[in-house]
């Protein structure tokens, strides 16, 4: 019997002692302490593992004391083996920390917070674009890359040939409603609103930062859909650089260089040039039964040239100063006498100086900037008789010379305060002008216009987390002082053409307005890998030189200046979030509720002028609407595998006018009606795939319809479109890639009757070391 | 080993300021370096001398040749500068390397007629003359006729005359209009079918809206009677032109250098409105329309008294 019970005692314990040792502890990330769940935990040479828990932790049981290789492995970390001597005791409370897989370290972003910040904790829906996937995706513009981002409209219809590309977000038509920088220098300029997205060399650019929802808070005027930062390519220890030639569909040719390095005699002191030349042919965009020998391609040539130095000062300290210059000339299409035809122009010269160090302990960022842009588009036309023979009443060759400046300077200082805080505080400076002629060829009058804008600002933000950093905040606010003046709109020697425009020429009175743009956001990490946010921010857009000092006539009829033109703001709620589901699969979905108070829309004030080709209903931009827009944005990334990624994009918007003033205004009512230019579903498909023999990208882009007029009378249809590029390195620093552009030869007409490009071929070889 | 030799410091700078100079030298051609266009009066037979002394309402012509410089030339000015101020005869757009222009014209009622013609290229290059033809002090003006309250109808008005003949003075209905469409220059209409629309509006036969609201107009013979309108209505008052007894008033407001309109849009009670008849047999005959009332519509009338050159 006691035979029988020792070994019964024995079969009880057996289990035990095969399972007799515990290995107790917790998986961290590597900079502080947060848990990672679903982290793998397996004892190297044996199927014996587990996986972390929401809070990190983990018990893994063995069968003997002893050495074992313990292998720790993360979809997002890099792998990590530690050998552990278990004692027959177990062990207990290791802590295990891993560090951030390469391309989950790039995804930090500077662009939300004016600070160095991992976009998983930050509060709001932010991308980043990194210098892989320029490279990799069918692009032939820097904009081209944010035609997969879910909540960001691309209208780029005519290719590379077309005049510039509308980039617009989060439901909100107008370029005007997007803040875009380059290296944290606004590009939107004060005249228009608009964005010049070809002055950008692809191959200068190291990653696209892209923050949706109102950045008001930190960057004032424009930032009401969202910010996007390019920021282009630092300078390299050692010699570094990138030569690409091109050869594309209509005749196209081109060239791109980056090259950087640091003097031997001064290796404090880095450089870098880049370049870019391209032309092409063009095609014509008229659809062909409406031909006339007016039609021609729209041509391109276009080139830029810059550089920068920087000089590290000492170790945490650098200053950094550069200029780029920028030529171009695109047709519009159309030619009767003059070999040059109707075209468009810029020649922009872009210098700035910038400042990175320490004050003690407060990191300090100052930047000096200027852009001067001429701006100038030749218009050539016939006017003809309504009725038939159509006979040939005049004959209109003019030129619109612009000048525009946008410079300014901003300070940005950020300083830890205890353990959770850090704030960042700052000045921001901006000093824009335009100073833009209507020069007629083909009479006597010069009509001028001008006017300056110039703001100043201050912002704060403070960052702070709790719960062991699981729970982060931010909030901030800006205060915007802005200046209108100098103001006229003015006619030298008017003919008999213009004359009837003399009775609206004359100065401006001066005018200001301040504006506050507050935020609030909160992130709570639900474990490592999930999370969850909400936020609220606001934004505003002032009113553009163009509206509020020039007049003259346009599609819909004689647009009168409006000095008294205030800006509009724009609120917006957001909720969302950022899980993985499984190895496979991310997911990052959002909602958010944005209400635009003061809308600016062009309304009739109720007379007529009556040039000498026909009358024309004066209308003036004012601020006449409320706009509430309701959206739903969702990112799924698939990874069946190390060489395929696929990644999903779906953007829902819900644009409409909420209320109309008709009352103080002479305007057709608007209420209800839908944002003209805002597709209300936009989706998306990217399959990247490489293999040994060749990388490549496909990426399926669906439009849905939208309305072109503001009155929602006309509808254009949806449409769709598939880029492929493919691509080969060999001998490590030579390639060659192959984008396609509208593969499926989808052709799009737009509001205008125009015909948008056809299939575009574009063959690239490159040297990089 | 082959020996490479530098060029000294003092080589390269002197190339470089070379190369720099030259690039200034022959860079942009400057602004003041642009040849101008050439314009040139024609002084052949037939054409008006300098300081030639005429009479009233005498027929001349005047002309020029232009040539271009070193870009096309894009506009052409012609002005007339009388003892009442500068009218502009002509501005027109154009893309051109050389073309004549001649204006056959007839002497108003000023001491002094100056025609001036600029040229205008693409570069902003520019060249003109001018000529001045003298008045014959002794000359006297010419005899007009006057038709008294006039009643012309709107479109919807079937038994309104909308048709008026300036030689004879006649009315027409929509329905007789037809058999003497030689015989019309004016035509009235209220323009509510028209974007924008217009009110009660002066047109003529060879008006692009008329057919519009008279449909047979569009089958009429070419070249279809045009008259023209000059746009400014409030300049002579209408005590100045109830005591006109010659065209001294007609031809002060409506000069060879009147640039008129096809039709005049919306006419109100005390407008007097200067008109030429430009095409048609009565061509050249000019006058002045005074409205005396109106009633607005479709169906609507204007009482008016029209003056015109005999």
């Amino acid at each position: 019997m006691t035979a029988l019970k020792f070994f019964l005692l024995i079969l009880l314990l057996m289990p035990v002692y095969i399972y007799a040792q515990e290995i107790k502890g917790f998986v961290y990330e590597n900079n502080g302490n947060v848990p990672i769940s679903t982290a793998n935990l397996l004892i190297s040479g044996t199927s014996l593992g587990t996986v972390s828990g929401n809070d990190g932790s983990f018990t893994l049981k063995i069968q003997k004391s002893g050495q074992v290789r313990l292998v720790v492995s993360h979809i997002s970390y890099t792998t990590t083996t530690q050998t552990l001597n278990v004692p027959v005791s177990g062990l207990k409370n290791i802590i295990i920390r891993l560090d951030l897989k390469t391309s989950e370290m790039a995804e930090t972003v500077i662009t939300a917070t004016r600070t160095s910040k991992k976009i998983n904790e930050l509060p709001s829906s932010v991308r980043l674009i990194t210098a892989e996937q320029i490279k990799e995706m069918p692009s032939t513009a820097i904009d081209d890359l944010l035609r997969t981002e879910a909540g960001i409209n691309v209208d780029r219809k005519n290719g590379i040939f077309s005049k510039n590309a509308s980039v617009n977000m989060r439901g909100l038509n107008s370029s005007a409603r997007t803040l875009v920088m380059l290296d944290g220098v606004p590009l939107n300029k004060a005249d228009g609103g608009g964005v010049n997205w070809n002055r950008v060399n692809t191959e200068s650019v190291d990653r696209v930062e892209v923050v949706k929802g109102p950045g008001s808070a930190m960057y004032g005027g424009n930032a009401m859909g969202g910010v996007i930062n390019i920021i282009t390519k630092d300078i390299q220890a050692e010699p570094a650089g990138s030569v690409k030639v091109s050869l594309g569909s209509c005749n196209t040719q081109g060239a791109q260089a980056w090259l950087s390095g640091r003097t031997k005699k001064l290796p404090k002191l880095g450089w870098s040039i880049n370049s870019f030349y391209r032309r092409g042919d063009g095609y014509i965009i008229a659809p062909e039964d409406q031909r006339d020998s007016t039609d021609v391609k729209t041509y391109l040539w276009e080139y830029n040239v810059g550089g920068k130095l920087a000089y590290n000062i000492n170790e945490n300290s650098k200053l950094e100063v550069g200029y780029t210059y920028f030529d171009d000339k695109t047709g519009d299409g159309t030619r009767v006498y003059d070999p040059e035809g109707g075209y468009y122009k810029y020649r922009t010269n872009h210098a700035y100086a910038t400042y990175h160090g320490y004050i003690g302990k407060t990191q300090i960022t100052a930047n000096a900037y200027m852009q001067l842009e001429n701006y100038m588009n030749q218009k050539e036309q016939l006017k003809t008789e309504k009725t038939p023979p159509y006979a040939i009443t005049q004959y209109v060759l003019y030129l619109t010379d612009s000048h525009r400046n946008d410079g300014g300077m901003w300070l940005s200082a950020t300083v830890k305060a205890g353990t959770n805080h850090k704030f960042t505080y700052g000045s921001d400076i901006r000093l824009s002008g335009a100073d833009a002629s209507d020069i007629y060829f083909t009479s006597t009058d010069t009509i001028n216009n001008k006017g300056k804008m110039n703001a100043i600002a201050v912002f704060v933000q403070d960052e702070f987390s709790m719960l062991n950093n699981r729970f982060k905040i931010v909030a901030g606010a800006r205060a915007d002082a802005v200046f209108f003046s100098d103001a006229s709109f003015t006619i030298a020697a008017p003919s008999v053409t213009n004359s009837y425009m003399m009775e609206y020429t004359g100065a401006y009175e001066d005018k200001s307005w301040l504006a506050v743009s507050p935020k609030l956001g909160a992130r709570y990490d639900l474990n490592h890998s999930n999370s969850v946010y909400v936020n609220y921010a606001a934004g505003f857009r002032p009113g553009t030189l163009d509206d509020m000092c020039r007049s003259g006539s346009i599609s819909k009829g004689f647009k009168l200046a409006n000095p008294e033109l205030e800006p509009e703001h724009l609120h917006n709620v957001e909720a969302g979030g950022f899980f993985v589901i499984n190895k496979y699969f991310k997911v990052e979905p959002s909602v958010y509720y944005s209400l635009g108070n003061q809308f600016q829309y062009f309304v009739g004030t109720g007379d007529t002028v009556y040039s000498t080709s026909s009358p024309k209903a004066i209308l003036k931009r004012e601020n006449v609407s409320k706009a509430a827009v309701t959206g739903i944005e969702a990112t799924l990334r698939v990874n069946p595998g190390k060489s395929l990624e696929l990644t999903f994009t779906y953007a829902y918007n819900h644009s409409v006018i909420k209320s109309f003033d008709t009352v103080q205004f002479v305007a057709k009512d608007l209420s209800g009606k839908f944002l003209m230019e805002v597709p209300k579903n936009r989706f998306t498909t990217m399959l990247n795939w490489k293999n040994k023999y060749f990388n490549s990208m496909l990426v399926y882009e669906y439009t849905g319809s939208l309305y072109t007029d503001d009155e929602n009378l006309v509808e254009m249809p949806a449409y769709y479109r598939f880029d492929a590029k493919i691509s080969h390195v060999f001998a490590r620093y030579y390639s060659l890639s192959l984008t396609i552009q509208n593969l499926t030869n989808n052709i799009y007409t737009d509001n205008k009757g125009n015909l948008g490009i056809s299939r575009f071929i574009m063959l690239e070889a490159g040297y990089r070391f | 080993m082959i020996q490479y030799s530098y060029p000294s410091s003092a080589f390269t700078k002197i190339i470089i300021s070379l190369f720099v100079m030259l690039m200034f030298v022959f860079s942009c051609k400057k602004d003041n370096d642009k040849k101008p266009p050439t314009l040139n009066l024609i002084s052949e037979s037939g054409f008006i001398a300098d300081s030639t002394v005429v009479a009233i309402g005498f027929p001349y012509r005047i002309g020029i040749t232009a040539g271009k410089g070193d870009a096309a030339i894009t506009n052409l000015v012609v002005t007339l500068t009388t003892e009442n101020g500068m009218e502009t005869a002509l501005d027109s757009g154009m893309y051109s390397s050389d073309f004549s222009y001649i204006r056959n014209v007839s002497y108003g009622a000023s001491k002094f007629e100056k025609w001036s013609f600029t040229l205008r290229d693409k570069n902003g290059k520019s060249a003109s003359t001018s000529i001045t033809v003298l008045k014959d002090l002794t000359s006297a003006f010419g005899p007009i006729t006057t038709y008294s309250s006039v009643k012309l109808s709107a479109q919807d008005d079937a038994a309104g005359n909308s048709f008026f003949s300036v030689a004879s003075g006649n009315l027409y209905t929509e329905q007789n209009a037809e058999a003497n469409q030689s015989d019309i220059n004016i035509i009235t209409y209220y323009g509510d079918l028209l974007a924008p629309s217009t009110e009660f509006t002066l047109s003529s036969p060879g008006e692009s809206d008329v057919a519009t609201f008279y449909p047979m107009i569009a089958n009429w013979a070419i070249p279809k009677n045009e008259t023209r309108y000059k746009p400014d209505s409030l300049s002579i008052p209408q005590i100045v032109f109830d005591a006109a007894y010659n065209d001294s008033i007609i031809i002060t407001n409506y000069t060879s250098a009147t640039i008129g309109k096809r039709k005049f849009k919306t006419v109100r009670a005390g407008y007097v409105i200067p008109f030429q008849v430009t095409i048609g047999p009565s061509s050249g005959k000019r006058g002045l329309i005074k409205i005396k009332s109106i009633q607005e519509g479709t169906g609507g009338h204007i009482i008016a008294d029209i003056k015109v050159q005999k």
